[in-house]
């Protein structure tokens, strides 16, 4: 099945992309791990920074063998640096 | 903005705000009869920070912050506060925590995160405000933008706060991961 997600972006992936949501087609089942690879594909300036991110679905941080749903939340969490 | 959070029975108080952190009101609602110690912590925005010099690798140079710039995923970050604070309820006999985290520009001086502990005796307040720094600093999805006049805005991503492998990373939360993390 295919399906288009909106991924939520932070930080500096935020100012790279120039916008807070980027979209990206998937063909599910897809893991956490390939959803990753295939954002650095599409969105080639964003790949170093998603190298060192964790991705969170619906609110919480996910392995890299979790899969995600068409109707999940998925945000890209680049290191943190509040406190 | 997101506002407090009042998903738990236990006494967490965890809130993202756009003004200065009420340091006072935050103290006076720790300050319990069967406490004996209360603990604030402030992170504050550092003017100047020494930076290794590449080069030569024994020199400094220092580097002028003007003031930081906060951005968090604000229903997350609120969720993961909250998480940590019933974490540290778990871990140590402590009877209040307060998270108040500070977004947009906070200028030199002014602090970014408070963070009260109250507790019975003092060892527990302590324990549990430098393991709920720790772990804010590395698993909230808060990020600062550095602003200086020498120099473009730059956001901080440290690396460095990803030396626990993920897998040992939240929302595995029943171990003092804090102990093992620099």
């Amino acid at each position: 099945m295919t399906c288009t997600l909106q991924i939520l972006l932070f930080g500096a992936a935020r100012e790279i992309s120039g916008c807070s949501t980027i979209s990206l087609p998937l063909q599910l089942p897809c893991t956490s791990a390939s959803l990753k690879k295939q954002l650095s594909i599409k969105y080639p300036e964003l790949s170093p920074l998603i190298l060192s991110s964790r991705l969170a679905v619906n609110q919480a941080y996910v392995q890299d063998g979790d899969e995600v749903e068409e109707s999940d939340e998925v945000a890209l969490i680049p290191p943190v640096s509040g406190g | 903005m997101p506002h407090p959070s009042n998903t738990s029975s236990l006494p967490i108080f965890v809130s993202l705000v756009d003004l200065p952190i009420d340091t006072e009101s935050l103290i006076r609602e720790a300050i319990m009869p069967d406490c004996g110690a209360v603990l604030l912590f402030l992170g504050t925005t550092r003017q100047w920070t020494k930076i290794d010099s590449i080069d030569s690798g024994i020199e400094h140079r220092l580097e002028e912050t003007d003031c930081l710039e906060y951005e968090a995923f604000e229903e997350m970050a609120i969720k993961q506060m909250q998480l940590l604070a019933e974490a540290a309820f778990e871990k140590w006999d402590i009877r209040r925590v307060a998270i108040v985290h500070r977004l947009g520009l906070v200028e030199v001086q002014q602090s970014s995160i408070a963070i009260v502990v109250s507790s019975p005796h003092r060892k527990s307040a302590f324990e549990a405000g430098e393991w709920l720094i720790d772990n804010i600093k590395r698993d909230v999805p808060i990020w600062k933008k550095d602003i200086q006049a020498q120099r473009e805005p730059f956001w901080h991503h440290p690396v460095e706060n990803r030396q626990v492998p993920p897998e040992q990373l939240s929302p595995n939360l029943d171990r003092p991961i804090g102990e093992t993390d620099q």
